[in-house]
């Protein structure tokens, strides 16, 4: 069949009446688990997994596709209003999603995040539509050397992805590195820094880190400083959601680029939203004409990640439908909902059940209408809870983000550890240290470890391996570009300073 | 030496002992390797004596620095919030979802001196039942609302 | 059946509350049914569809409790703490049952005495599989060159001490060769890393490549159960390639607390052979590149005995250890 008679026959499957149901019940659960800090998109897809059995496969999997793509529409809700990231994968909108808000814009801010998941969601579609075989067998070629060259490649692009001390903001990624590194060594089974507690042994959950360091945090912090009334009831009106000329202007390249940056970390297997999300926003600090904007309520600093994190949530689906390789836990469980129905995933899957595989596809571009439209009138709501007063509000937010972190896996050690890292992120906003960098320490670390190891042991011992595989070189050689452009300009920048 | 920056020299040979007790640690107990054929212990070694350097780098830079002045920690919203989850992670497991919520509630209520008892009590009741609603109705999530387990 | 499943999905969001007790004494009210590993993988999902279809045969209401960590020890562990009175249950498998026991320097159970065995559920074999591109044809070619080069012939297993790494090594002692162990964290990286080349085979259990058998980016060299698999029949075992004996399967299991009633046993024991005899059941099952088992408790904790020393001599052989 021809390319447009699939997305015909997709189009057809995705528009039938059950199909924008469940799809509708998958995105209206997705953003409700978004904006609830703590609660992972994992966790109820798999409460949900077993309803599955009893649906049709492609209506399954719509569904649970929804609620993935969902969650990274309402994640940014806390974000920007409370200072609390509704997933990690929302973290870094935060740091500029949070001044808008305080500023009067944080209806701005919602309408823009959503604008900017709706961009990326949709430019990983097209991708995904057009692209996934190609694709897929490229990421397929990547072994561990020219993982750990692009790990290597994104750690150095996102130094810098706080203000303040460059010393502090390195101390936070060796912290990040050395908290990620805890638990069970893949290689020989020894426990890190588990001191003979079991649930170390595992390691520290990304969430519960997340949600101590900028969550609790953040609510201890503004529950001594927040007092009285903190937004003009002018500031939560729907006219108040208008972007200006400005935001406009300032955001089409950040969500083209970030689109981009989302789109090639989703489709790689085994990175995801989070680090594409931090990768884009270093980026945009970067290479912005004045670097000193972020953090104070930049526009672009929302837009970016927010559109790499929906782009990379579509192109995940690359590795998972092209060639049955689940990237994630999450993409695990769907293609686990396929193979209960006897459905083979992997290269057939496109040509032996099309009506399945375009019709997912398609349904993906309904999913994303359905989230803009749900999305925009809730933020009229949501920024409603603003005018909640601070003192009724916090008490709820504790509330959700210990229910959240337990429910994952019924631990009490998750939530004891939200509130070890809680202490430690009050501590670190009081010294100011940076959160960010912690974050991005603990994602890339052990990722980065784990296959420089592997790559040593595959070489037997040779270094050159890096330089001898052309994609590793190649990202080898723009890491150390960007290195060496990074200290001339330094370099610069300070030889202007001091000429004056 | 006390007209200097001495948060940062404090944070700074703080971070310093914490890198070295690290690298210390990991290089007594876990394999080293080489760097070829990596063990368990190298990269945490690394870390440590990375994370000595740069405490020993921020002690220095703050002791050319002139005093900076610190805000201080508000100890009420810290403890009633730290506590607040406390008492949930005890509370869970062993009574279930609705005291555990009620326990936490009144806990960090502590942290705002505005909240009243009457409110406390109204907040708890609205917070179980919408945790009740999201998670149990509309997650399906297995937490029972009430138990007695010790 | 549109509007079945609709009732369906609105029952399993709206109706979670605890059931009233049923006329018999057993069970009082809702059973709690701990799996030892974090929702979405292969025990949480065995589990799932297991307590779906008891629940529905007797009317029984089962809550899941997802109590991962530790490779399976921590959930078991809080097993062990349960009322003897069949109203908590685990699913037990071969690591948290007769590997991890030897394994780690600490475990908080006797996996022989804290238990009551109540029925095997499923089982599934592990298969040594080399990409499309892989000059190996057979499984003997794969053991000639790691022969011939000790060492060199590259492995990839989803982890150091799982079943598919302590098969191995069973294997390559007994056939008297030796792989390049490269461990990753879960099957998922091992077997990509397979499929694109990077290492010379794998090794992982069959759900965990069935598809990629069933696709022809992989092919299957054997499989390491006793006798043929009926998803690969063209895919010869280990056993019957000259290595007498060998045997090496991932199985799930139904555990209660020590000291189990006899009675309760039986109850639960016919249920779980009940539901394994639903056709719908064993072809989610088998679907999935499992094996159904069931049988009495009685064979089952014989099989437990015989699993539990003979993975102690494998472990003590790899010389791995978890401290």
């Amino acid at each position: 069949m021809d390319f447009f008679g699939n997305l015909g026959l997709g189009l057809q499957t995705a528009l039938s009446l059950t199909n924008v149901f469940y799809c509708f019940v998958g995105v209206f659960l997705g953003t409700l688990l978004g904006v609830i800090p703590g609660i992972g998109v994992l966790a109820a897809i798999s409460m949900l997994f077993p309803i599955t059995f009893h649906m049709e496969p492609t209506s399954a999997l719509i569904m649970l596709a929804g609620i993935w793509y969902g969650t990274s529409y309402g994640g940014s809700t806390a974000s920007i209003l409370l200072n609390v990231p509704g997933t990690p994968a929302n973290a870094v909108v935060c740091l500029d999603g949070y001044p808008m808000a305080q500023q009067g814009r944080g209806a701005v801010a919602l309408f823009m995040t959503t604008v900017a998941s709706f961009v990326g969601g949709s430019i990983g579609i097209v991708i995904l539509t057009l692209f996934a075989p190609v694709i897929a067998q490229y990421a397929l070629s990547m072994g561990s050397a020219e993982y750990f060259s692009l790990m290597l490649l994104g750690l150095v692009a996102a130094t810098g992805i706080a203000d303040g001390s460059a010393v502090k903001g390195f101390v936070m990624v060796m912290l990040g590195i050395f908290l990620g590194g805890i638990g069970t060594d893949v290689y020989t089974g020894t426990q890190r820094f588990a001191f003979g507690i079991p649930e170390l042994g595992d390691g520290i959950s990304l969430v519960a880190l997340a949600m101590g360091v900028f969550g609790v945090a953040e609510l201890i912090i503004s529950v001594g400083s927040v007092k009285g009334k903190r937004f003009e009831s002018s500031d939560l009106t729907l006219r108040a959601m208008k972007p200006t000329r400005d935001d406009m202007k300032r955001s089409w390249r950040p969500m083209l680029r970030g689109s981009g940056i989302g789109s090639f970390f989703g489709a790689l297997p085994g990175t995801g939203p989070s680090l594409a999300a931090f990768i884009a926003y270093a980026i945009e600090k970067r290479t912005a004409r004045d670097p000193s904007r972020f953090g104070k309520g930049a526009i672009e600093g929302i837009t970016a990640p927010e559109s790499a994190n929906n782009a990379a949530d579509q192109t995940s689906f690359i590795p998972t439908l092209a060639l049955g390789i689940p990237g994630s836990p999450t993409m695990a469980l769907m293609l686990g909902a396929l193979i209960i129905h006897g459905i083979t995933p992997g290269p057939g899957l496109m040509t032996e059940q099309p009506s399945l595989f375009w019709g997912l596809v398609m349904s993906f571009w309904i999913g994303n209408v359905l989230l803009v439209i749900l999305n925009v009138p809730l933020i009229g709501i949501w920024v409603r809870l603003l005018a909640v007063p601070y003192h009724l509000l916090f008490p709820a937010v504790l509330m959700f983000i210990c229910l959240g972190t337990y429910s994952v896996n019924n631990s009490t050690f998750d939530v004891l550890l939200v509130m070890v890292f809680g202490a430690l992120g009050v501590g670190m906003r009081k010294l100011a240290f940076p959160a960010a960098p912690l974050i991005l320490g603990f994602v890339l670390g052990p990722m980065m470890e784990d296959h420089f190891r592997r790559a040593m042991l595959l070489s037997s011992g040779e270094f050159a391996t890096f330089v001898q595989r052309p994609i590793s070189a190649t990202l080898l050689a723009i890491t150390a570009a960007l290195v060496l452009w990074s200290t001339l300009s330094a370099l610069r920048a300070r030889r202007r300073s001091t000429s004056q | 030496m006390l007209n200097r920056d001495i948060v940062d020299i404090f944070t700074g040979l703080a971070l310093a002992v914490f890198g070295l007790v690290i690298a210390l640690y990991a290089s007594s107990h876990y394999q080293l390797g080489t760097l070829q054929r990596m063990g368990p212990g190298m990269v945490p070694m690394g870390i440590g004596a990375i994370t000595a350097l740069l405490g020993a780098l921020l002690a220095g830079g703050g002791a050319l620095r002139p005093r900076v002045a610190l805000s201080g920690i508000e100890w009420r919203p810290l403890l009633a919030i730290l506590g607040g989850i406390l008492t949930f992670a005890i509370a869970v497991p062993r009574v279930g979802l609705a005291p555990a919520i009620a326990t936490m509630t009144l806990v960090t209520s502590l942290a705002d001196r505005q909240l009243r008892l009457k409110t406390v009590a109204l907040l708890i009741v609205f917070l179980v039942l919408a945790a009740i609603v999201i998670f149990r109705l509309a997650l399906g999530m297995n937490i029972p609302i009430v138990r007695w387990a010790f | 059946m549109k509007n079945n499943t609709l009732k369906k999905l609105a029952c399993a969001l709206l109706v979670t509350l605890p059931a009233v007790a049923s006329a018999q004494n057993y069970p009082q009210g809702s059973i709690e049914f701990i799996v030892p590993f974090s929702a979405g993988g292969g025990t949480d999902f065995a589990s799932r569809v297991l307590t779906e279809k008891m629940a529905e045969q007797q009317g029984w209401n089962f809550v899941i409790e997802n109590r991962g960590g530790a490779g399976g020890n921590i959930g078991l562990a809080q097993l062990t703490r349960a009322a003897k009175d069949g109203q908590v249950l685990a699913m037990g498998q071969t690591s948290n049952m007769a590997i991890n026991p030897t394994l780690y320097a600490n475990i908080p159970y006797d996996a022989l005495t804290d238990f009551t065995p109540i029925a095997l559920v499923s089982s599934q074999p592990m298969v040594v599989a080399v990409s499309k591109q892989s000059a190996y044809d057979d499984f003997a070619a794969l053991v000639e060159a790691a022969r011939e080069n000790p060492g060199k012939v590259s492995m990839s297993t989803p982890g150091a001490g799982t079943v598919s790494h302590l098969a191995m090594e069973v294997f390559s002692n007994q056939a008297d060769i030796e792989f390049m162990h490269i461990p990753y964290p879960g099957a998922a990286q091992a077997v990509t890393d397979a499929i694109g080349g990077h290492v010379d085979f794998v090794a992982a259990s069959l759900p965990s490549v069935l598809s990629h058998l069933r696709s022809g980016s992989l092919k299957a060299l054997a499989v390491t159960s006793r006798e043929r698999n009926d998803a690969l029949p063209e895919t010869p075992s280990v056993a019957e390639l000259g290595y007498e004996g060998f045997e090496a399967s991932d199985w799930k299991a139904v555990v209660g607390p020590a000291e189990l009633p006899e009675d309760i046993v039986a109850t639960l024991n016919a249920a779980v052979n009940e539901a394994l005899q639903d056709e719908r059941l064993r072809t989610t099952i088998e679907n999935e590149g499992s094996t159904v088992e069931g049988g009495t408790a009685e064979e089952f904790a014989d099989f437990l005995q015989a699993e539990h020393a003979r993975w102690a001599d494998a472990v003590t052989a790899s010389g791995a250890t978890v401290q």
